[in-house]
């Protein structure tokens, strides 16, 4: 028999020979697809906040030009108050006679902004929104078309057919290269953080005790700005909240760099004297948002658990400070920025191949602002604070999920 | 005319609205084109994996590779045809990352020449199945050549571009194939 019969004969004897799959092979490939369409939603998500955090650096770095405010500058003596009254279509502003000050006021009133929705809240919202309308994503071709005209699928397989195709535009490296890639390593797939802190020792009661009666803030140097209602006792100091997004990408198996946006919204209570008037009970409501930067170590890493280390630093910038006394409520920009720098050890652990959740202690220090002191509050009465962030990380790039776990390529 | 496919189930589709389905990540689409390939890609992986267990890992990732790269067929050639070279080409990453390639114990020991069927054609007694599991049963570096060679149509130059190797190697490695699979088949 001589070969090419030979060959003949075995591709005449297998033509259209079909082996039934197993159940559940497709149940496995279905899962596998919502999830790759979910960490496609989250890789939308890190692009708008990676857009987001460049536009807001853009932003600040504009707007505090010289450290000047975008608003004009008001009279010394006086800081104008919008007063509340539900009879009244709009809030009036009044001019009251404020407590005399060192330092020029330029802070002008405004309402505060509205309370921005947490951003897990947000990203959920917009993931449940596109998760079902995502369209493939069209990689570069990695598998050339046969030459021979379209038909319709047959049911069963022609071998002629298969004889017409030919492998010379198969670009074979790159393929084994990205399925390579895809299954090489858990660790060098970028990570989409969503975090808030957990615990802090910011809600201390009170503070510094030269900041007593009759002293400003704003003759403390960065304790507090000026133009603001003026504490006569102790503060008490509540939790800050923050939540925040943050893309981390590995670049080497060791270190990480990490961007993201935070959001954090800081109370303080204290008593204050406004024109003469005592408040006892005078709120302080700050709203941040900032641009977290760091660096990351890893120390252990296995399927499950990372341990690692962590610096970086935040650049933030108070979009709105609100003081409630009495019935007054009193609102404006703060102008500068808040630096801070960070370094601690945090552990993750991925309870889904896809999916984990870490803890974040570190030690954090907020810089006084010389030029532009920030409005009282705990990273100004007590600049070195040990934070505990948590949340939840996720890989962007999915891993493939096997009909045989345990079973790896 | 178009042909109707999925006859019996929800939605008639043509080919191109089956592709279209799939495209748009569209699960039933996605579900029909399993269903009407399944079986063909399974029996192509195990011809190249050598087992069905592994065949079905493989198929599996072959599937969700043709999900990923169908918006890169633009319907100028056989769909079936671009299908099956995404599971060969999964299949011989599957090897290739295995090693199997290397392991070449076997592949010495089988003359190159000097050894072919008798008159009789034992070959013909044999059906589909017992010849799957004959090359099933092959070295890989035979079963993978072989494959490609005789059941793909693959030219000896660009299965030693695939796979790494000189054209000698796979030209050597496919005449030692088919004298190991005639020995077998003698037997069988």
């Amino acid at each position: 028999m001589t070969e090419n019969r030979f060959d003949e004969q075995i591709r005449k004897a297998l033509e259209g020979y079909e082996v039934e799959p197993d159940a559940g092979i497709w149940e496995a490939i279905e899962s596998t697809l919502a999830r790759k369409a979910r960490f496609r939603v989250i890789r939308r998500v890190a692009g708008y906040s990676a857009a987001a955090a460049a536009c807001l650096v853009a932003g600040l770095l504009l707007f505090n030009n010289g450290g000047e405010t975008s608003l004009p500058a008001i009279s010394d003596n006086t800081v104008a108050v919008n007063v509340p009254d539900p009879a009244a279509p709009e809030v009036p502003v009044i001019e009251v006679v404020k407590e005399p000050v060192s330092e020029p006021v330029k802070a002008a009133v405004r309402k505060a902004p509205a309370v921005v929705p947490p951003i897990e809240e947000q990203i959920s919202n917009f993931a449940d929104a596109y998760a079902d309308n995502t369209t493939p994503v069209e990689d570069e071709v990695t598998v050339s078309e046969p030459e021979t005209p379209a038909t319709p699928v047959k049911m069963k397989p022609s071998v002629k057919e298969e004889k017409s195709v030919t492998a010379s535009n198969i670009d074979w490296n790159a393929i084994l290269a990205e399925e390579e890639e895809k299954s090489a390593s858990l660790f060098d797939t970028p990570l989409l953080a969503i975090s808030s802190n957990i615990v802090s020792n910011s809600s201390r009661g009170g503070f510094s005790p030269d900041f007593g009666p009759g002293r400003s803030p704003s003759r403390e140097g960065s304790k507090a700005a000026p133009g603001l209602p003026v504490p006569v006792d102790e503060p008490t100091y509540y939790m800050p909240l923050s939540f925040g997004v943050q893309l981390k990408l590995p670049i080497s198996r060791t270190f990480s760099v990490g961007i993201g946006a935070d959001y954090s919204y800081i109370v303080t209570r204290f008593a204050s004297l406004v024109n003469g008037e005592l408040f006892n009970d005078t709120y302080s409501q700050l709203h941040y948002v900032g641009v977290p930067v760091g660096v990351y170590a890893n120390l252990l890493q296995n399927r499950t658990t990372d341990v690692y280390l962590s610096f970086g630093g935040a650049m933030e910038k108070c979009v709105g400070s609100r003081y409630v006394y009495g019935s007054h409520v009193s609102s404006g920009s703060v102008p500068g920025l808040q630096f801070s720098a960070m370094a601690g050890i945090g552990v993750e652990y991925w309870f889904l191949p896809s999916v984990g959740c870490y803890l974040d202690p570190s030690l954090v220090y907020y810089f006084a602002n010389q030029n532009n002191p920030q409005p009282l509050s705990i990273r100004t009465a007590e600049p070195l604070q040990i934070r505990f962030e948590a949340g939840l990380r996720f890989r962007l790039l999915p891993q493939r999920h096997h009909h045989h776990p345990g079973r790896r390529f | 005319m178009q042909r109707k496919m999925g006859e019996g189930s929800e939605k008639f589709l043509t080919e191109r609205e089956l592709i279209d389905g799939c495209r748009r990540n569209d699960r039933r689409a996605q579900k029909q084109l399993y269903d009407l390939y399944a079986p063909r890609m399974l029996a192509v992986c195990m011809r190249y994996t050598g087992s069905r267990e592994n065949a079905k890992d493989v198929m599996q990732e072959g599937f969700l590779t043709v999900f990923d790269k169908i918006g890169t067929y633009k319907g100028q050639g056989s769909f079936e045809g671009w299908m099956r070279r995404v599971f060969a080409n999964q299949s011989l990453m599957y090897i290739r990352k295995n090693d199997a390639l290397k392991y070449a114990d076997e592949i010495d020991s089988v003359p190159e020449s000097g050894l072919g069927l008798e008159s009789g054609d034992p070959l013909g007694a044999l059906g589909a199945k017992e010849i799957m599991e004959l090359i099933s049963a092959m070295p890989a570096g035979f079963r993978s050549v072989f494959n490609l060679y005789v059941l793909e149509g693959y030219s000896h130059q660009e299965i030693a571009e695939a796979l790494g190797i000189t054209e000698g190697s796979s030209r050597s490695q496919l005449s030692r194939g088919r004298i190991w699979l005639q020995e077998r088949i003698k037997k069988f």
